[in-house]
């Protein structure tokens, strides 16, 4: 795990309010699995927290990362104000990630990939290392906006792509499992559905009813507000279903942020 | 090599240097990633109870200017996992180990301390009476000295290693506290536990903790931490741990010659989880600039 300041090397709005910052980052870029974060800190001394942000992409050979973020409260928005060249710490890879491994199981036919607004950037950098994995299997694509998409080619190369956004501004009109369910292939009852996920809850709650009709195997990529982010304030606990019943809480930085989507309880 | 001798004496245990870590704050394993533990004098393990306690629902951590809220809970898996997992990681490493106990009731402490009685790896033990204290209706043990007396005197008892009695800050008078804490046999104190605060999302009209209210910690806190360490070390004479704020060598000054005989980091680990390191490297210059030899001769100096 890498922790020191690190250099922005781009900052690009994609959309009002959401920018996507490229950082160099050697070290952090040869270690990361898709699905980890890293703890972005910002300058002002006055916020001490560290705002934890998605790997979207992570390219060894240039030894950047990629982040994209939302603008929605002041350490963000002191983000979105340092430009190119301007060093910030950053701490990370942290968490474990998708289990990519789970597409090794012959029964599973087709990967589904569900991203819900800011879940979807940790989607791309999942999207590329499954296809490179496993190039016969198919990875259907789907991506849920508010509104206009903001990320939609990136992903092309690696699956078949469907937008849904809530007012029908592009792509499906309606939510994610509208479109999956529109779109399902599921040939017959030997085979198994393989499904990675991040996004709202009320998204994830809604696929956790909608899989429980199928043979599914889902993995949710959790959020949680957190004290350090590596494992040290027992501050960001998920709650858990085990296996006889009882509730087990697992620290979502450092044991997430990714769990077995059927154990996974809302609150 | 700097010449300033930073060695301390906290009830009995030698510590190359005074700087701790503060309870709930730091986790071995996730800190030794940084930093070789064997740097510090010493470090304190998170509070454990006799069993697990699921701590409280989440969001459990707020930012707030210059600081943060956390309503954790105490939540731990019990001391026997502790004795498991964190003590014997602890063994590799040359600085003291200070362990924080919790409890519902002076039964459910001495549970505690009698678990951790045959551990040659635990060097001090630090008595939370922040605690909710169940048979007497939930209100803190630590806010009514007959209490503290009570709770202290019979912890004490109980407990092999010298005791460590850390107060909070959540009271009308600490020293008051503190000479019940230190009639009834503590050997040591620490002092500040967190604050308790508040803040509230007002675009979703509710409080930003499930819990409503947490502890507050950090930057924000250190006047009032400092000054409850001079209070305390005027009116006790036993040694105190200090804590509250601290993030910079300049800060574990102050904290000592408010009267502080060690100083702990508490939020300081969680936001740079080097900052005790990197504050050890300072504190011979700082201390060489005052023209100290000894960090013990500066010690409650402030009159
Ligand atoms: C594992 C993980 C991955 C994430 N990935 C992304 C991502 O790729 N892109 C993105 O835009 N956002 C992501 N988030 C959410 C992001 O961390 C928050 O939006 C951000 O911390 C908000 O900070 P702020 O100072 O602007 O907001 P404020 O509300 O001012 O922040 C105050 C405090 O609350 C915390 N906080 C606020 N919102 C959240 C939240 N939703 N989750 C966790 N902590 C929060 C902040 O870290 C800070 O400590 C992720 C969160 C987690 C837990
Ligand atoms: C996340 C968190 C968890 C804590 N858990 C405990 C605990 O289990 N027992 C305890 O005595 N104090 C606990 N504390 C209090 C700290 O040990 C310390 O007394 C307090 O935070 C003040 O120091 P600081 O401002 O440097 O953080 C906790 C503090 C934080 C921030
Ligand atoms: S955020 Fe501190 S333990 Fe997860």
């Amino acid at each position: 795990m890498f922790y020191d300041e690190v250099t922005i090397l781009e900052q690009k709005e994609l959309a009002p309010g959401i920018l996507r910052m490229e950082l160099d980052a050697p070290k952090a870029a040869r270690e990361a699995k898709p699905g980890q974060f890293v703890n972005l800190y910002v300058k002002d001394p006055s916020m001490l927290l560290p705002r934890p942000i998605s790997i979207c992409e992570a390219d060894p050979e240039k030894g950047t990362l990629t982040l994209i973020y939302a603008v929605v409260g002041k350490g963000t928005e002191a983000f979105a104000t340092y430009e190119a060249g301007e060093r910030l710490r950053m701490m990370g890879p942290l968490g474990n990630g998708f289990p990519l491994e789970r597409g090794e199981q012959e029964e599973v036919r087709e990967i589904f990939l569900v991203g819900g607004g800011l879940g979807i950037p940790p989607m791309l950098f999942l999207a590329r290392k499954l296809h490179e994995k496993y190039p016969e299997k198919p990875i259907r694509i789907f991506n849920g906006f508010r509104s206009t998409p903001w990320i939609e080619e990136a992903f092309y190369p690696y699956g078949e792509v469907f937008c849904a956004s809530d007012d029908g501004a592009s792509g499906f009109m309606g939510n994610v499992i509208d479109a999956m369910e529109y779109k399902r292939i599921f040939t017959d009852e030997r085979t198994k559905a393989l499904l990675y996920a991040c996004g709202p809850i009320p998204m994830m709650k809604a696929i956790q009813s909608w899989q429980a009709g199928y043979h599914m195997e889902s993995w949710f990529s959790l959020e949680e507000r957190m004290g350090c982010g590596f494992g040290a304030c027992a501050g960001c606990p998920a709650n858990l279903r085990m296996p006889d019943g009882s509730v087990m809480k697992k620290g979502v930085c450092k044991l997430g942020p990714v769990f077995p989507g059927e154990d996974v309880i809302f609150q | 090599m700097s010449k300033v001798n930073l060695s301390v004496n906290l009830a009995g245990a030698n510590l190359k240097n005074p700087l701790v870590t503060a309870s709930g704050t730091f986790n071995p394993q996730a800190h030794s990633q940084f930093y070789d533990l064997s740097l510090l004098g010493g470090v304190t393990l998170k509070g454990v109870a006799d069993v697990l306690w699921p701590g409280n629902p989440t969001p459990r951590i707020a930012e707030t200017y210059g600081g943060m809220l956390n309503s954790v809970g105490l939540h731990n898996p019990g001391v026997e996992a502790m004795k498991k997992e964190d003590l014997p990681f602890m063994e590799q490493f040359d600085t003291a180990v200070i362990v924080n106990t919790a409890g519902h009731s002076v039964e459910e402490y001495c549970r505690v301390s009698e678990a951790l009685a045959e551990e040659k790896r635990v060097d001090l033990v630090e008595l939370n009476i922040s605690c909710p204290n169940v048979k007497e209706g939930g209100v803190t043990f630590g806010t009514d000295p007959k209490m503290v007396e009570k709770v202290v005197s019979a912890v004490k008892k109980c407990t092999k290693q010298p005791l460590i009695v850390k107060l909070s800050p959540n009271v009308t008078d600490i020293t008051e506290i503190a000479k019940a804490a230190e009639a009834a046999g503590a050997d040591a104190l620490s002092l500040i536990n967190t604050l308790f605060g508040m803040r509230i999302d007002i675009y979703r009209r509710k409080p930003v903790l499930a819990q409503k209210m947490g502890g507050f910690s950090g930057p924000a806190v250190k006047p009032v931490a400092v000054r409850m360490v001079y209070q305390v070390h005027k009116a006790v004479r036993i040694p105190i741990l200090g804590m509250g704020g601290v993030m910079t060598a300049e800060d574990v000054v102050e904290f000592i010659m408010a009267g502080a005989t060690a100083v702990a980091t508490g939020t300081a680990n969680l936001v740079d989880p080097a900052a005790p390191v990197k504050i050890l490297k300072r504190l011979p210059q700082v201390l060489e600039r005052l023209g100290v030899k000894d960090i013990n001769e500066i010690r409650g100096i402030i009159e």
